[in-house]
């Protein structure tokens, strides 16, 4: 599923060659980029205006970024991309990470927890279908403590923005979470039944 | 000769003689499953029972084995069923080193014949096949005799060998390599009735290919493009930077943090391994995790498998914990085989952490049945147990002494040591718990006036038929379709085509759209949401089992085949049906189609069916054969069939799902083949057989 929020890159837009330092410094940026990728990560622009060094002050970052965020960026930032969270924007390579990652990273980098299972649940609920097990937020790469989960559970319970997001659990004690704009509650369970118990039964 | 070595391996352990044979014709048969079936055929009279002298065991490989092939490490063995209805003809795989050890050795089937008075084993290398005395190895465990005969034979000698419940005759019993690899099917059981101990195979031959460059080729196109991880699972079972889905179910278990917590020099962690990095594979599947839960990371020395396969979905692990059982402390196996017998306790006694007591039992347990050479039936004869313990039969069957010696409560005290006094008196002829281990049918015949029509209808037992079968995979998978899958075969189906579909990771809509493209519309409903049966199904479901007929006579893994799916997204996520021929071609040098080939593959199938009318004794399969059990149609009571929730059968449909299915194979509305469909087979024989046996 493409996600609205990102944005792939054209070659218009180059911002010309007459500054040589700024062919530099996109350069470097995009190395940035990648490297941060390449683990995995998502580069916020708050942390990518921690590495602005010499030869690439704030208002350079500013402009090679825009040229990523307005989808017309110069030859380096090519194989840039940005996904917006709710608390920043982050940056990736898309030549080596996919947007739903990069969106998942996106999440997880913006520490909202509720946000995050409700749109992971939501997303998984719609498209494949199926719920969201607990051990799925629990693992990598969310990491979230089965604590944390079950309060996460609770305060979900009482707020209107997530009154759709439900728990099902299945007959081994494990639980899901599952949106009811999507599934039935009977449905859900089912489903997780199968994902929990029945398919493992069943290799 | 390229694919095919051309040469039969007979051995007869009456006489101890052994010859060499043309096997050239049965080329038409593919080889595997299909070879050793029409073998089976040609050779073993109708009415001969699983332990006479004159029972066969034919294992025979394909063309593909030897060839460098992903996942062309098996082998199919063939013979009379001992354990469901009728004793009709069954197949069994295995995996290890066997299929290149017995091509390497120079021969495409191996035949044995006869019986011997005592034990023996038959000693393979290359064209030097002698019968030896097997006095000395008698009662040893499959551990203790594959030591023994490396020892003796030599390392790298390929050992396949039963173990007590073999030589005792247990109906489930199976074949062992390399201490973990099974044959099923009770096949261990007709080599303890013909005192036949084991099997060496050390060759120094090779598999010619017509066309290596073309393999090659192929080998780095299915899998850099198209192969996922077990089962063909093609999307992570975590998110992952290349993947844009992931699955809770999929075996591509492994990501960045998770480890082979115990591989020596220390953990190994299984990162990421995108799609187009085949040599990272092997990472993928962390099956000791997906069988055992996160307990086992730290436990895991490594992932082995089969010879050829770049998958590996054995999980490794080492457990000090059994050092106090007096068993070795380190085994291997995958999916049930993970698990065979644990679930007869009641609960576990942790002991170094929480959870490591449910881990302890699970692999001790393994250890123990496969050192027994018992085989579970796909968790029937777990099932079996428990239902007899859980409903409190076994008072009422075991005679007051052997009841007696039996310290039941430490089943719910969580001593472990329950499952050896359990499994050890299972395997022992003279005990009453052995007559638990006949397989369903036979149980069911034997207590039926204790248990009555209960058992064999039972949830507790899921057989996908009353001939005493196990479901593996049936209606819990694409519903009819699954459940058809079983029907030509008279033991568990053992069809992954269309589970590894249903389970693959990739979203329903990508799923139906890609197998729509060629089965047509609504040939796969929404999981757990079944729709009425259509003609669609019926020719998704021949698909399954006739790729599983080609898989096992070419021979290929099924667990993994056919790639329906690929991992890439620049590919829609669609796979490649062709490859298989496309393989054969460059092996053989016989260009053929994929039509081609499934036709070759389906032929065994027919002759197959032709055969199991001929023992039934009536072209009755309908309501002799292909009978689901009562739980089929009763599960979810509340849920109605056809809504969203249940995998129920509805019996009118099911019914109706075998005439499209018979339809689709040629049968007649009593599902036997007719004389058109078996003329097309080039199977005139045949039909003039079942006509003479007044069948046709």
């Amino acid at each position: 599923m493409d996600n609205p929020n990102e944005e792939r890159l054209s070659e218009a837009g180059q911002p010309g060659a007459e500054q040589q330092a700024g062919r530099e410094a996109a350069a470097l940026l995009a190395k940035i980029i990648y490297d941060r990728t390449a683990q995995n990560l998502v580069a916020p622009l708050k942390w990518l205006r921690r590495q602005a060094g010499p030869g690439m002050d704030e208002a350079l970052l500013a402009r090679l970024l825009s040229g990523v965020d307005e989808g017309k960026p110069c030859e380096e930032l090519k194989d840039a991309a940005q996904v917006r969270g709710r608390k920043d924007v982050y940056y990736y390579s898309a030549s080596i990470m996919t947007a739903q990652f990069a969106r998942v990273q996106a999440l997880i980098e913006d520490k909202d927890m509720l946000a995050t299972i409700a749109e992971v649940t939501r997303r998984d609920c719609e498209l494949y279908p199926r719920p969201a097990p607990f051990s799925k937020f629990a693992g990598y790469p969310f990491r979230f403590s089965m604590d944390e989960l079950e309060g996460a559970a609770a305060r979900m319970q009482m707020s209107d923005a997530y009154a759709d997001i439900g728990v099902v659990s299945a007959s081994n004690g494990a639980k899901a979470f599952y949106s009811s704009k999507f599934l039935s509650k009977a449905y859900a369970r089912s489903l997780f039944e199968e994902i929990e118990v029945e398919s493992r039964e069943w290799q | 000769m390229n694919g095919w070595t051309g040469k039969l391996l007979r051995v007869n352990l009456t006489t101890r003689e052994t010859g060499v044979e043309s096997s050239e014709k049965y080329f038409g048969y593919v080889g595997g499953k299909g070879m050793a079936t029409r073998i089976l055929y040609d050779e073993v009279p109708a009415g001969v029972k699983p332990y006479d002298p004159e029972s066969k065991v034919v294992m025979a490989v394909g063309p593909n084995s030897g060839s460098s092939a992903p996942c062309s490490g098996r082998t199919t063995l063939c013979f009379l069923s001992t354990f469901t209805k009728g004793n009709a003809v069954v197949d069994a795989h295995i995996g290890g080193d066997v299929a290149t050890q017995l091509k390497a050795c120079g021969y495409d089937a191996l035949i044995i014949e006869g019986a011997s008075d005592v034990p023996v084993y038959i000693n393979v290398k290359d064209d030097k096949v002698t019968v030896e005395d097997a006095a000395a190895l008698w009662g040893m465990t499959t551990t203790e005799t594959t030591a023994a005969l490396c020892d003796k034979e030599g390392t790298g000698t390929t050992v396949m060998s039963i173990g007590k419940a073999g030589e005792n005759m247990i109906n489930l019993s199976c074949v062992i390599t390399g201490v973990a690899h099974c044959a099923g099917g009770g096949v261990g059981a007709i080599f303890g009735s013909k005192k036949l101990k084991a099997i060496c195979l050390y060759g120094k031959g090779g598999t010619q290919v017509a066309d290596p460059k073309r393999v090659l080729a192929l080998n780095n196109y299915v899998m850099s493009d198209l192969m996922g991880s077990n089962n063909n699972h093609v999307v992570p079972n975590t998110p992952q930077s290349f993947s844009e889905y992931d699955s809770p179910r999929s075996r591509w278990t492994g990501h960045p943090g998770l480890t082979w917590g115990a591989a020596p020099g220390g953990p190994v962690d299984t990162g990421e391994s995108a799609p187009g990095q085949p040599t990272l594979m092997g990472y993928r599947c962390q099956k000791a995790v997906f069988d055992h839960g996160m307990i086992a990371e730290k436990y895991t020395t490594k992932m082995i498998g089969c010879t050829s396969c770049p998958v590996r979905c054995y999980g490794a692990v080492s457990l000090p914990q059994l050092k106090k059982f007096g068993r070795n402390t380190t085994h291997a196996n995958t999916c049930l085989g993970n698990n065979p017998y644990g679930g007869l306790m009641k609960a576990y006694t942790d002991f170094e952490e929480e959870g490591d007591g449910k881990l302890t039992a699970s692999v001790y347990s393994a250890i123990l049945a496969d050192d027994l050479g018992l085989w579970d039936n796909y968790g029937e004869l777990k099932a079996t147990l428990n239902y007899f313990m859980d409903n409190g039969y076994m008072e009422k069957i075991l005679k007051p002494e052997e009841y007696a010696e039996i310290d039941w409560s430490k089943r719910e005290s969580g001593d472990i040591t329950f499952i050896a006094d359990i499994l050890t008196r299972v395997c022992d002829k003279n005990h009453t718990l052995s007559t638990l281990a006949q397989g369903a049918y036979f149980v069911d015949k034997q207590y039926h006036d204790l248990i009555g029509d209960d058992y064999i209808n039972s949830a507790a037992l899921t057989l996908w038929s009353t001939i005493g079968a196990k479901r593996h995979h049936g209606n819990e998978c694409a519903a009819q379709v699954g459940m058809l899958t079983n029907v030509v075969y008279n033991r568990d189906g053992m069809c992954h085509t269309i589970v590894n579909i249903t389970g693959s990771g990739l979203p329903y809509h990508l799923q139906r759209n890609i197998v729509e493209e060629r089965f047509g519309k609504g040939c796969l409903d929404m999981p757990k949401n079944y729709t009425p049966m259509n003609e669609a199904k019926a020719r998704f479901a021949k698909f399954g089992v006739v790729r599983q007929a080609l898989h096992d006579s070419f021979t290929l893994c099924n667990w993994v085949w056919p790639m329906t799916f690929s991992p890439r997204k620049e590919r829609g996520y669609k796979g490649d049906l062709s490859v298989e021929s496309q393989y054969f071609s460059a092996i053989t040098g016989k260009e053929t189609s994929e039509e081609e080939l499934d036709f070759m593959a389906e032929r065994g199938i027919q002759l197959a069916r032709a055969m199991t009318v001929k023992t039934y004794g009536t072209r009755d399969m309908r309501h002799e054969h292909d009978v689901i059990p009562e739980y089929a149609y009763s599960t979810e009571p509340d849920v109605p069939v056809f809504t969203e929730g249940t995998v129920k059968m509805e019996k009118e449909d099911w019914q109706l799902a075998l005439s499209m299915f018979y339809k689709e194979f040629g049968w007649d509305e009593n599902g036997a083949p007719t004389r058109e469909t078996l003329e097309k087979f080039d199977l005139k024989d045949v039909a003039d057989d079942l006509e003479a046996s007044g069948l046709l």
